[in-house]
């Protein structure tokens, strides 16, 4: 375990950032003794050192919308509308847990994306990573703003490489944002990344992540619905085979009355994948009236897939609506003879099945552009899908 | 000890505590505090064979290297192992052979707690083995129960009468090493139940133990063995209740089950032990690791609970679905009042194929209780075709309650299918306008909405375990209700 942290410590020895430094030393690399990481030590992936990712150009994103940030590890290039400033700054060093300090611990500049009051965009704003190793923004959404992030990740498969990323978003009262973060990684990489967000009153904050490919890929979404009249949407997929690990670490806390909030996630194994969800749902003494749900579906089309999931509710108001709920199921075989029954051969009549399970995730989308375009990398990563013989 | 005894008789304090009597005998107690020398002691006591003190001193020596578990929904002080008594038994004659021998506070105790054993012999036909604090005072009907060849007795005696029958299962389905509760009790138990039903056989009465802590200070460590052989069947209650106390007490119990092919072993609790006052001073904190192995093919285990007291609670009756078509099922209702705390729920391992569990767990917290559910489903790779269904409701009454539900699932096989389904909610103002239209008191009309939300679990009750279980938690909820 020391080794770990020994190659965290130097392969970031230039870091200025002492609180991250001190955490890693006071709490070390978690293991699965730790609740948060139980199903996914970070010993069985990561050896601490971290390889800045390689870039890859992707037209097909480019075309979605005129505006854009692109990161790189020196350099920032934007294309931005009127309204929304970008400007450099330093993120309150805020090490919370491992993920955080992580990219504390590796992050050369924080970027701060300012929507100024009022500002409506209707085309979403793309954030584009390159060869970042630990990006971090901090986004503030003024009053009465509306408008979408898809941030994507998506370096070269073939090259080993580490992420840890960070996002600090912040929405006042009445904005309504959208947080579409999509994961395209390959067998030797990792992706850590941490999502804080705190919601001031009748705002909407929608999250959704799409990941697949990654060696390991853990999110960490933790959201504060701080006063009365919010919504959050926290929905995601993962598209999972070989041996892909993903988690997903979800935390809604609602600290105030009339809050609502709708968590849907999705997750396909094929293979020896293994996925994780951990969906923590905290109604604060006297948040009543809060209706929240939360659904985690997992679709195991493998023997050697492994799913655990872990949806837990903390209520201490007791006049609110509650309801979660996980399940764990295959592919039924009367569907797939249906299809075949149709002339669609056994593969296609799997994948045409496996799509429609994840769609109904991706239907969250609000964004039609996003959407579309989360679609498409669903179906191009159908496509590798090995999908052993069908027992039916 | 004795001193206390004196002035110990607090029936009288006209409390919410039905049980909170004390029963003045005297008892024969151990220094405080454990150590070697103490399981030693305890050991020489109950005339045990050399095998099951080198079973108690390994569970010791593992237990000093183990540290008490934290994860759990629960908050309470740390607990001094070393300022408790382990071993209590009331002082008797030597070699009881009838009821009439037994100390007549003792039987009248029993009687306040509703199972007078004299008049239980003739009427009902439950056979009841009363253990009292650490010893099984009398135990009922064996006689009986010899003819088909059954048997139930205290552990104590079932060490000396039937050494390898115990030798054999004891500590095969929670072994000392498995959690920190179940190395101190494997240490130092000092007596419980064990049941053993012949290949073949359907138990003829429901067998039926009321556990009671009476001296003060003392751990209460029982432990109980069901062993069901092929093609068995038996229906075992367990009840618990406590007198009332300033102090907390230990309780830190195994319950472990073996069912063989096609045996059945339905295990029912209601447990009702002292929860503390109103401030949540006092109660039992209650420790108990309750497991089952379904070792044979379509074996069939059920867990009902109904936990109604002590201050803490920390229980997961669980199963081990080892053979193929095997069965487990969890039915509870976990209430909690005042500043009860509830972590409570089951584990279901599937092993076998075609295994099948199922869970229903039903909530109440009321006041300023905490009442959570976690509970484990895993489905190993060789569990072909496993099927879980869980399903977990909280009610909050009254709005400084909290209830929390923490599942996990766990799933290693691609036929395996389970679900999971959670609610929490509180009772409805509809439901209770319409109820006091109908002319009902609002006490009257939660207790009918309680009932109606726990339905489902009280209906896998013996019949009078039900109507226990249905006036205890009305007992419960009086006054709750603001």
């Amino acid at each position: 375990m020391t080794s770990i942290l020994d190659n965290i410590l130097d392969s970031s020895a230039s870091s200025s950032n002492e609180q991250a430094k001190t955490w890693l030393k006071n709490n070390g690399v978690p293991t699965n003794r730790d609740e948060s990481w139980k199903y996914t030590n970070p010993a069985k992936f990561m050896t601490g050192k971290s390889l800045a990712p390689k870039v890859v150009q992707s037209k097909s994103l480019e075309k979605l919308s005129p505006y854009f940030i692109k990161v790189s590890a020196n350099d920032i290039a934007s294309n931005l509308p009127a309204g929304v400033n970008l400007k450099k700054n330093n993120l309150a060093d805020e090490v919370i847990d491992f993920s955080s300090a992580l990219n504390r611990l590796h992050n050369a500049q924080n970027y701060l994306l300012e929507v100024e009051k009022k500002t409506i965009i209707d085309q979403p704003i793309l954030i584009i990573h390159t060869n970042e190793i630990a990006p971090s923004f901090e986004i503030k959404v003024g009053q009465f703003a509306e408008i979408a992030f898809l941030e994507s990740f998506a370096p070269d498969a073939e090259q080993e490489s580490t992420t840890y990323a960070r996002v600090k978003l912040t929405v006042e009262d009445g904005a309504h944002v959208q947080h579409i973060k999509t994961v395209i990684g390959g067998a030797e990489q990792i992706h850590i990344a941490k999502t804080t967000a705190t919601i001031a009153k009748n705002a909407t904050a929608d999250f959704f992540i799409f990941a697949s490919g990654s060696k390991l890929t853990r999110q960490e979404l933790l959201a504060e619905i701080n006063q009365s009249g919010s919504h959050v949407n926290a929905h995601g997929l993962f598209a999972l085979r070989a041996n892909q690990h993903a988690d997903q670490h979800i935390t809604l806390n609602h600290n105030a009355a009339h809050t609502t909030s709708d968590q849907l996630f999705k997750m396909v194994l094929d293979d020896e994948s293994r996925g994780v969800f951990t969906g923590r749902l905290e109604i604060a003494k006297d948040a009543q009236k809060v209706d929240a749900s939360q659904l985690n579906k997992n679709l195991v089309l493998s023997k050697k897939a492994h799913v655990d999931t872990r949806p837990q509710l903390l209520v201490h108001a007791d006049d609110v609506k509650c309801a979660h709920g996980a399940t764990v199921g295959q592919l039924s075989p009367e569907e797939v003879f249906y299809l075949r029954s149709r002339g669609i051969n056994q593969q296609r009549a799997q994948k045409i099945l496996c799509h429609a399970f994840a769609s109904d995730a991706i239907l969250r989308i609000k964004s039609e552009v996003i959407r579309h375009w989360v679609n498409d990398l669903l179906f191009e990563n159908f496509e590798q899908f090995a999908l052993e013989k069908f027992e039916s | 000890m004795e001193s206390d005894n004196k002035n110990a008789n607090l029936s009288g304090q006209g409390d919410d505590y039905k049980y909170g009597f004390f029963t003045d005998i005297e008892t024969e107690e151990f220094p405080r505090g454990l150590n070697e020398d103490v399981i030693r002691l305890l050991s020489a006591k109950k005339q045990e064979p050399q095998w099951l003190l080198d079973y108690r001193l390994k569970a010791y020596a593992k237990w000093l290297t183990m540290s008490e578990p934290t994860w759990a929904h629960l908050d309470y002080p740390k607990i001094d192992y070393q300022n408790l008594y382990y071993y209590a038994a009331p002082k008797k004659k030597e070699n009881l052979t009838s009821l009439d021998e037994v100390d007549p506070e003792l039987l009248a105790t029993f009687e306040k707690l509703g199972i007078p054993l004299t008049e239980q012999k003739r009427i009902s036909g439950v056979a009841v083995d009363a253990v009292f604090d650490s010893v099984s005072v009398a135990t009922t009907y064996k006689e009986d129960l010899e003819k088909v060849g059954v048997i139930f007795c205290s552990i104590s005696e079932a060490v000396r009468e039937h050494p390898e029958l115990v030798k054999k299962y004891l500590g095969t389905v929670v072994p000392p090493s498995d959690n920190y509760f179940a190395a101190l009790n494997a240490a130092v138990f000092s007596d419980g139940s064990f049941v053993y039903i012949p290949k073949g056989v359907k138990c003829p009465l429901d067998l039926s133990t009321y556990f009671r802590i009476n001296a003060k200070e003392t751990g209460q460590f029982e432990r109980t063995l069901v062993v069901a052989d092929e093609g068995s069947y038996v229906n075992y209650l367990e009840g618990c209740t406590a007198p009332q106390r300033d102090e907390n007490q230990l309780h830190a119990a195994i319950v472990e089950l073996v069912a063989l092919d096609d045996a059945t072993i339905r295990y029912s609790t209601v447990q009702n032990w002292y929860a503390g006052d109103k401030e949540g001073k006092g109660g039992i904190y209650n420790f108990v690791t309750k497991r089952a192995n379904c070792l044979g093919k379509n074996s069939y285990v059920s867990w009902t609970q109904v936990e109604a007291g002590s201050a803490i609670t920390w229980k997961y009756p669980s199963c081990n679905l080892i053979g193929d078509n095997s069965q487990g099922e969890f039915y509870s209702v976990a209430l909690t009042n005042n500043k009860m705390q509830a972590d409570t729920g089951t584990k279901m391992i599937h092993i076998g194929k075609n295994t099948k569990s199922t869970i229903i767990s039903k909530g109440i917290s009321a006041e300023q209780s905490s009442n959570a559910y976690r509970g484990l489903v895993k489905i190993m790779p060789s569990a072909h075709g496993a099927r879980n269904y869980s399903q977990c409701d909280s009610m909050l009454v009254g709005d400084k309650s909290s209830a929390h539900t923490f599942p996990y699932i766990d799933v290693k096989n691609d036929t395996a299918t389970v679900e999971h389904e959670a609610s929490t909610s509180r009772i409805s103002e509809d439901q209770l306008f319409y109820l006091k239209s109908r002319g009902l008191d609002s006490e009257k009309c939660i207790s009918m909405i309680v009932n109606g939300f726990c339905k489902e679990v009280f209906k896998e009750l013996p019949l009078e375990f039900s109507v226990e279980a249905v006036k205890l938690l009305e007992m419960k909820l009086e006054n709750s209700i603001g």
